[in-house]
């Protein structure tokens, strides 16, 4: 651990180096990396536009003519079901003068008509039609590609639309990593082998930096303290599915400041690997009550035998899979969608769209929505007092000291994994900021502020 | 009359109908427990078998099949309400303060079943907190229901302008 060795020398007031990249170190951040407009400004280039972005689930745009609005970081782009069926990414900006060709949200069209001059574009982004087309130099509309811009690279995994802003790099496989193994599993325990979003959307902002979101998905060193408020006397939480009396015992017999105190979230395990994915685990199936159902069992043991739907069970440990830069996805129990939008460097728009499983009893898709509701709504019992904390550490790094914040738990004690640089911890350690910084650092690397 | 009855924070005559001053006074009062925050004291102006819903977009969407800003039975309501007294729920400190403007109720034609009443009611909230402040407006659907000697609202419905936008946390129902 010379690293830590090193910095303790100059300690956490050290002034931010010039370099962008060594802002990142293996048990620390520089505050600017959250604060800095100039480096959200490379973030939005350098990553948000260069690796894979979530942008849309497939059920959302299930005919010809569908599309959803969506974000490769601040690029506005049309995720569209062309008539040949194709998916495409279009980038929502008239090739004429710029303006947005939709602000829908999401719809069914069959073209988009610019509403300031009337260019007409088909839903697979081809020019279509230029009203008094006449006034043109000659030649001039069929010399210029004049369709919509277009994300280079589009892939699916098994209905999970991403893309990328960039024609090259890694391919989506590759860079999702371990969190295709959650993907799969969730549709796994799907008795169609499908999940469909069509719930509605949760929708919330703050006032902070877009990685304390990215962040705070990985996080089980906070819920107990930012969620005081939802623990009662004795240490259970308050009830998170509707009607459920027993839920999570957060707290033991010992102060958690005690020396020997052991964090109960403790038992599931954080996992960080390359290009910044990582995932939580949670072993406990009490979280997972729908696993409880007699009919819901029968109903994957006639799809896949009863052995496989054993090991499809057993293998169901990952809670949120964090898909950096932009998404993280709870893949069992309260499964969702949640897209991480920058706005700016210190405001944030965040998306939720529970999932639906096909092909399982009613109670259990009206449990995930019920249970999104005291979730991740803005009324929630648990994401209101995350905004209100991720807002407060945006004032706090206001402060210029300390310069740095500390990202050490668990640091020299993790194991390894069997994806490439996977590091494995216990739940509360930050094994996973610490492997999403890995890849910003990479990513940032050659760049000054 | 019985105990609960006298208990009852504003005792209304328990027939079948109900005077529109009467409806007036009885919503005003709703508002004004929750400017005041007076929670405890606006739970029991609910039935126990109460609907508290507001939904996260407009039209009539089905809230058992999409996802809504608040959908609430009152064991939800309970812990929502004890929660809102924790001294450590950090997003309400400091808390919000707010103050409800109510239109004049418009009561829906009785019925065949005179004994709940249906009104609707336009608001807007105001809201401060730390250096923001924030305004909502709406409709309210009461229905009120004789309870045990006294009226209680047995569905609250809040039709929210704002409702499907990103918006910043509800502390507290609207």
């Amino acid at each position: 651990m010379n690293t830590i060795a090193d910095l303790s020398a100059r300690g956490l007031s050290e002034p931010a180096p010039r370099s962008i990249a060594d802002r990142v170190r293996d048990d620390r951040v520089h505050g600017s990396v959250y604060t800095d407009p100039a480096i959200f400004e490379l973030e939005m280039k350098c990553i948000f536009e260069r690796t894979w972005v979530f942008m849309a689930h497939e059920s959302q745009i299930a005919s010809p003519g569908d599309f959803v609005a969506s974000r490769i970081g601040r690029i506005p782009v049309l995720v569209t079901r062309g008539a040949d069926g194709a998916v495409h990414v279009l980038y929502n900006r008239c090739t004429h003068r710029g303006a947005i060709v939709s602000r829908e949200t999401e719809g069914n069209a069959a073209k988009f008509v610019c509403p300031y001059h009337g260019w007409v574009f088909r839903t697979d982004g081809a020019l279509a039609g230029v009203p008094y087309s006449a006034a043109y130099p000659e030649g001039f509309l069929a010399a210029n590609d004049l369709s919509l811009a277009r994300a280079p690279r589009v892939a699916s995994y098994r209905g999970f639309v991403f893309a990328s802003a960039a024609a090259d790099g890694p391919s989506l496989l590759e860079t999702i990593g371990p969190l295709k193994d959650g993907l799969d599993n969730l549709l796994d325990r799907s008795p169609t082998g499908r999940v469909v979003v069509a719930a509605g959307v949760h929708q919330y902002a703050f006032r902070g930096n877009w990685k304390m979101q990215m962040e705070n998905g990985l996080d089980e060193y906070h819920p107990p303290f930012s969620h005081a408020s939802t623990v009662r006397p004795g240490g259970q939480q308050l009830q998170r599915a509707y009607g459920a009396k027993t839920s999570w015992k957060v707290f033991g017999e010992l102060e958690p400041t005690h020396p020997d105190a052991q964090s109960h979230y403790d038992h599931g395990e954080v996992h960080g690997a390359r290009y910044g994915q990582a995932y939580l685990t949670i072993p406990d199936a009490s979280r997972r009550s729908e696993l409880e159902l007699p009919e819901y069992r029968q109903l994957l043991v006639e799809r896949h035998g009863e052995a496989r739907a054993q090991q499809i069970v057993a293998a169901s440990t990952m809670s949120n899979a964090v898909f950096y830069p932009s998404v993280i996805m709870r893949v069992t129990g309260n499964m969702h969608i949640r897209v991480v939008r920058p706005v700016a460097v210190d405001r944030t728009e965040v998306l939720v769209w529970p999932l639906q499983v096909e092909g399982v009893p009613e109670a259990i898709n009206q449990g995930i929505v019920r249970y999104s509701n005291v979730h991740v709504s803005v009324s929630s019992f648990v994401q209101t007092d995350d905004l209100e904390v991720f807002e407060r550490v945006q004032e706090g790094l206001q402060a210029s000291q300390p310069e740095w914040v500390v990202l050490a738990r668990g640091l020299g004690k993790e194991w390894d994994g069997p994806y490439p640089d996977e590091r494995i911890g216990l739940a509360t350690w930050e094994t996973g900021m610490r492997a999403q910084f890995r890849y910003w650092k990479q990513m940032m690397a050659g760049e000054d502020a | 009359m019985s105990a609960a009855a006298a208990e009852a924070p504003v005792r209304m005559p328990p027939i079948a109908r109900l005077a529109p001053a009467e409806v007036q006074q009885f919503l005003l009062h709703e508002a004004d427990l929750l400017d005041r925050r007076e929670l405890d004291a606006w739970l029991a102006l609910y039935t126990p078998d109460c609907t508290y819903w507001v939904p996260a977009e407009p039209g009539d969407p089905d809230p058992t099949r999409r996802v809504s800003l608040f959908f609430d039975d009152r064991s939800i309501l309970v812990d929502r309400i004890w929660r809102l007294g924790h001294p450590r729920m950090y997003s309400q400190s400091p808390p919000a303060r707010q103050v409800r403007v109510l239109s004049q109720a418009v009561l829906a034609p009785e019925d065949d079943a005179p004994a709940r009443v249906r009104t609707r009611t336009k608001f807007i909230l105001f809201e401060h907190r730390l250096r923001e402040q924030r305004t909502f407006g709406g409709t309210y659907e009461h229905e009120l229901v004789p309870h045990e000697g006294a009226w209680r609202i047995a569905r609250k419905v809040v039709r929210l302008a704002q409702c499907d936008t990103v918006l910043w946390n509800l502390g507290i129902p609207l």
